[in-house]
C-alpha cells in the first residue's frame, strides 16, 4: 500500500520531512555543545545555577547544609551547629512544658481530694512553684523557637544572596582546602571506620 | 534544566508545614486552679487568751477568737494545748467547740494542770484548728498562741 500521495516519491518525503529535522538537530547538538548552552542547561529558576538551587533546597532543609555544600564549610558548621543547638534546647524547654504540666494536672487531682488544709496548702505551694519553675521554661521555650527560626530564614537567605559559589571540591584531594573533613569506610575486619582528617 | 522543580517546591512546602507545627505544637502551660482552701473554711482570726480565775478560786484561761460569719461551712473548732513545750507534736487534742447559735465562740480552760503549778510559772501553748460542714474539711490552723499563767494571779 503507497502511504505517499499520489505523485510523491521516498526521496520527496525524505527531503519534505527527514532534512529539517535532521537540520534540527544538527543545529541543537552544536548549540548544546556551546558555552550558551552549557549556561542554559545549568540554569534554572531565577537564574540560578543547578549548583545554587541545590544549596539552597538543602539550606532549606537543613540550614548551613548549603553553604557547606558552596564551599563555605564553617560558615555552614556554624549555621548548622546554630540550628539545632537552639532547636535542641527548644525540645527540651517544650519537654519540660509538658512534663511540669503533667505534675500540674496530678497536684490539682491531690487538691482536689485533700480534706485537710494543711495538705491542699502544701500542694497549692508546689502548684505555684511549678507553674513558676514553667513560665521559666514557656520563656525559653518561645525565645530558642524564635532563635531557630532566625537560624532557618538566616541560612536560607544568605544561601540565596550571600554564598558564593567556590565550586566543587573533591572529597579527600591532596588539593582539598585547610578544613575538617569526615569519612566513612568499611572494613572488613574493623567493619564500619570513620576518618576524621583535620588539614592545616 | 534539571527536573527538580516540583521536588523543590515539594520541600519547601514540607519545610513550611513543618515550622507551622512547629510553632503551633508548642504546648499551652495550664492554668492555675482558685485556691479554694483558703476560704473554704472560715480561718482564725484574733485569738486571744485571758488568764483569771473562776468565782471559786481555780485558775482558768478564757480563749477566744473570730471567724468570718458570712462563711457558714464552719462546724466545730478544735482545741489543741501543750504545756511546757513548744513543739507541734506535743500539741494535745483538748476540746472540741461547736458553733454558737450567735456569736463569737470561746473556751475556758480550767483544767487540773492549771491548777497543781510547782513552780512560779507554768507556759501553755494553745492552737485552734476549724472543721468545715462540708466534706468534714479541716479548715487552717491558727497560730499558736503562747500563755503564762502565774501561780499566784
Amino acid at each position: 500500500m503507497n502511504v505517499y500521495p499520489r505523485g510523491m516519491r521516498v526521496t520527496d518525503s525524505v527531503r519534505t520531512h527527514v532534512r529539517p529535522c535532521v537540520g534540527t538537530v544538527l543545529v541543537a547538538l552544536a548549540l548544546l555543545g556551546s558555552d550558551a548552552a552549557a549556561q542554559m542547561r545549568d540554569t534554572t529558576i531565577f537564574g540560578w545555577s543547578s549548583r545554587k538551587l541545590q544549596a539552597v533546597v538543602l539550606s532549606t532543609i537543613i540550614p548551613g547544609s548549603g553553604q557547606s555544600y558552596l564551599g563555605h564549610s564553617t560558615k555552614g558548621a556554624a549555621i548548622t551547629l546554630g540550628f539545632f543547638g537552639s532547636g535542641l534546647i527548644t525540645l527540651l524547654a517544650e519537654n519540660n512544658t509538658i512534663g511540669r504540666n503533667e505534675r500540674l494536672e496530678e497536684l490539682r487531682a491531690l487538691y482536689s481530694l485533700t480534706v485537710n488544709w494543711v495538705d491542699a496548702d502544701a500542694y497549692w505551694q508546689q502548684m505555684v512553684q511549678t507553674r513558676e519553675i514553667q513560665q521559666q521554661d514557656v520563656k525559653r521555650r518561645d525565645l530558642f523557637l524564635k532563635v531557630t527560626a532566625v537560624f532557618w530564614a538566616a541560612s536560607v537567605v544568605d544561601a540565596v544572596l550571600f554564598s558564593e559559589d567556590l565550586g566543587e571540591q573533591a572529597f579527600g584531594s591532596a588539593f582539598t582546602a585547610p578544613g575538617t573533613s569526615m569519612a566513612l569506610s568499611v572494613d572488613p575486619s574493623r567493619g564500619m571506620v570513620s576518618t576524621l582528617t583535620y588539614r592545616f | 534544566m534539571r527536573p527538580f522543580r516540583k521536588d523543590v517546591l515539594a520541600r519547601v512546602c514540607l519545610a513550611g508545614l513543618f515550622s507551622y507545627l512547629v510553632i503551633t505544637g508548642c504546648t499551652d502551660p495550664l492554668d492555675l486552679i482558685d485556691p479554694i482552701h483558703l476560704t473554704f473554711v472560715p480561718n482564725i482570726q484574733n485569738l486571744q487568751a485571758a488568764v483569771g480565775s473562776t468565782p471559786t478560786g481555780k485558775r482558768r484561761v478564757v480563749l477566744t477568737w473570730q471567724y468570718d460569719t458570712l462563711n457558714t461551712n464552719i462546724r466545730t473548732w478544735d482545741v489543741q494545748r501543750a504545756i511546757d513545750d513548744t513543739t507541734l507534736a506535743e500539741l494535745n487534742f483538748l476540746e472540741l467547740v461547736r458553733k454558737p447559735a450567735f456569736g463569737y465562740p470561746l473556751y475556758i480552760d480550767s483544767s487540773a494542770q492549771l491548777q497543781n503549778i510547782q513552780l512560779d510559772s507554768l507556759d501553755i501553748y494553745y492552737r485552734v484548728i476549724p472543721n468545715g460542714d462540708l466534706r468534714n474539711y479541716i479548715g487552717e490552723p491558727s497560730g499558736i498562741l503562747h500563755v503564762i499563767v502565774r501561780r499566784i494571779l
